[in-house]
């Protein structure tokens, strides 16, 4: 019963996904159509599976905020409202698909080199780090059921608000619950509270299995994608590389947003780099939109994902105007595509909680840490900065196991892939990931607190936000082992050595 | 097709990614049994089970509390009880000046029915552990009648 909201999200997101992402991949003609030893597509499967949890139920956790303003009090409303928006969503693009899929069938050839035939080690290794930091989950979830700080006095917390219905959801966004924060978006919380209201009961065991959930789809949304756009032997590697930072295990299991932020950040960035990567596929731009504007409906942060997101795809459909030119469509359908949530997303800080948001005051910022001006020439406060990415670097692993290590080890004996180097995939991953952190270090520089005290309690999940592009910008970068191999020569019988032996010498007396 | 040799170093990452990752996975294991909790909530449950049922109907109640507000301490005590008393909203009483029924919160075995006349409130029950429910005193005017005593859901 407790993973019922679970499924029922995953069942809202499926059919969006795959009607926005239908077999994308096979119009870039250098993405493999296997997936290891496993027959079929099953890679895209597992990528419509990890990116349907995600959608689903931020489309249930806003469309359940959305009734409750109106007035509706129930978690079916909220669930029909979803399934009927993405029905139709899904009717509509199956109508439209037969003629552009026409277009985008795959070729029938297999592979351009087979497998490597260590996958099935590199899978093991995989389930291995995957079973391990669930295990280690567990058993931090075991001590510390309802999570951590941040669990219980903002996002549980106003779960229990929404789950209470009956104006008690009211509470979430009260300028009473200033203590904590009134002002920050409902969309994770009001999804907790509707995934309580279905079970009938509050119990710990919803915000885990919603925990665990957001950590399978994001390592499959990894996996998946990197496997999509390189190969399987890449996407086995990239998921122990992936969870290697102690984050992954312990911000998942302090059940912040930080996990549903980075989750739907690598979801809006992988269908992004799958639509760059088969020719800015309207479809996947159109997807794109609505992850990136939900990101802004889990965190604050989520405004800087949407921003990068929409100027990525912006520029490097601008890029691609020469031999695309209707180079605006894909932009526009991410603007389409993004601008409900994100205006309803301005409504709610800008008119619904003003007295609350941070953007609305300002006196007290500047009280604290002087004017915006001050703050960028206050060059200690790039010294704090570097202090604490250090000090975050330092913690999040061990020296031999380190994840910084990974990536270097992958990089260093697999190599760099130059032709890789110059697609569009890699330099829009780059690009995003480069305005990210910019981003990050803006706000840091310009927080109104001194950035030290701030970041030394924040920095740890804060990775978790962009870790994940980092690892795809890496995997999408390396060779693959099946770039390495090298033909062996066939054996040859004894009468074809006779006359290889006779024909070298002829060759050394120069005859032809 | 021609058979396929991999280079040494193919080995290698795959023998070194196994052993890393080997690694991690009994480091992450052993770090989540030496795991503590800091804030341990079966205390806060029991502390709050007999205040909990009396409120339950109400949006939104007072909270007065013992320590500084601008100290840690008040967060720490304030957020664990805001929890279990969910989905009821603990408002401080400095924003909630006529709040008709407040929870009180306290750290120091005190006269608590003292400290509620100072801010104009009586005290419904006392509940172990420092935990006070008080409502707001019948004032003198005609149309400011007592609150009832909130009944159990």
């Amino acid at each position: 019963m407790d993973l019922l909201p679970i499924l029922l999200a995953i069942l809202a997101g499926l059919a969006p996904v795959a009607a926005l992402l239908p077999e994308t991949h096979v119009a870039n003609p250098e993405t493999p159509r296997r997936f290891g030893f496993l027959p079929g597509t099953p890679a895209l499967l597992l990528l419509w599976a990890s990116l349907a949890f995600p959608l689903g139920s931020s489309g249930i956790g806003l469309a359940n905020f959305a009734l409750l303003l109106a007035g509706i009090d129930s978690p079916w409303a909220a669930y029909g409202l979803v399934v009927a928006i993405s029905g139709t969503f899904w009717l509509l693009l199956i109508r439209r698909k037969q003629g552009r899929n026409a277009r985008l069938a795959p070729s029938s050839g297999p592979d351009a080199a087979p497998p490597f035939p260590l996958n099935w080690l590199l899978a093991l290794v995989a389930a291995l780090s995957v079973m391990a930091v669930l295990v280690a989950m567990a058993g931090i979830l075991a001590k510390s059921p309802h999570g951590a700080w941040d669990s219980w006095a903002i996002w549980s917390l106003r779960g229990k608000f929404f789950a209470a219905g009956n104006g008690f959801w009211r509470n979430a966004v009260d300028p009473g619950f200033h203590l904590s924060h009134p002002e920050y978006p409902v969309m994770f919380s009001s999804f907790l509270g509707w995934s309580w209201r279905l079970v009938g009961m509050e119990n710990v065991a919803v915000p885990q299995a919603v925990g665990y959930a957001f950590l399978l789809s994001l390592i499959g949304i990894v996996g998946a994608g990197i496997g999509l756009l390189r190969r399987a032997s890449l996407a086995w590697m990239s998921v122990p590389v992936l969870l290697t930072p102690i984050v992954m295990m312990t911000v998942p299991a302090s059940l912040y947003a930080d996990l549903p932020m980075g989750t739907l950040s690598a979801a809006a960035a992988m269908v992004l780099l799958l639509g760059i990567a088969s020719s800015l596929d309207v479809r996947c731009c159109a997807l794109t939109g609505i992850f990136a504007s939900f990101c802004v409906w889990i965190k604050e942060e989520g405004l800087l994902h949407l921003a990068v997101l929409g100027v990525v795809a912006l520029a490097f459909a601008w890029l691609a105007r020469q031999r695309e030119p209707q180079w605006w469509r894909p932009v526009a359908a991410f603007a389409v595509s993004a601008a409900p949530a994100s205006l309803f997303f301005a409504w709610f800080r800008f008119v619904f909680v003003p007295g609350a948001s941070r953007f609305a005051g300002g006196g007290g910022s500047s009280a604290t840490g002087g004017s915006l001006f001050d703050r960028v020439l206050d060059l200690s406060r790039y010294a704090e900065i570097a202090d604490q990415i250090w000090r975050m670097l330092a913690t999040i692993g061990g020296l031999l196991t380190h994840p910084l290590m990974f990536l270097a080890v992958v990089l260093l004996l697999l190599g760099i892939h130059r032709q890789r180097t110059k697609s569009p995939a890699f330099l829009a991953a780059c690009a995003m990931l480069a305005l990210l952190w910019a981003g990050y270090l803006v706000s840091f520089v310009l927080l109104s607190a001194r950035p030290g005290t701030v970041l030394a309690a924040s920095l740890h999940r804060l990775w978790v936000h962009t870790w994940p592009l980092l690892v795809v910008v890496v995997f999408l970068m390396t060779k693959t082992p099946e770039d390495l191999a090298i033909p062996v020569p066939a054996r040859l019988s004894r009468t074809e050595r006779k006359g290889a032996k006779a024909a070298r010498g002829r060759s050394r007396k120069g005859e032809v | 097709m021609a058979e396929l040799r991999y280079p040494a170093r193919v080995y290698l990452l795959v023998a070194l990614l196994g052993a890393m990752t080997l690694g991690y996975s009994l480091s992450r294991i052993a770090e989540a049994k030496e795991y503590q909790d800091a804030y341990p909530f079966r205390a806060q449950f029991a502390r709050l089970a007999g205040v909990k049922p009396l409120i339950a109907g109400e949006r939104q109640v007072g909270y007065l509390c013992d320590q500084d507000p601008r100290r840690q301490a008040y967060a720490r005590l304030y957020f664990p009880t805001q929890y279990v008393i969910a989905p009821t909203l603990l408002v401080p009483l400095e924003d909630a000046p006529s709040a008709k029924i407040v929870l009180g919160n306290f750290t120091r075995q005190e006269d608590y029915a003292a400290i509620g006349r100072k801010h104009g409130l009586e005290p419904v029950k006392e509940f172990p552990m420092g935990v006070v429910l008080y409502r707001r005193m019948a004032a003198p005017a005609p149309g400011n009648p007592v609150p009832a005593l909130p009944q159990p859901q």
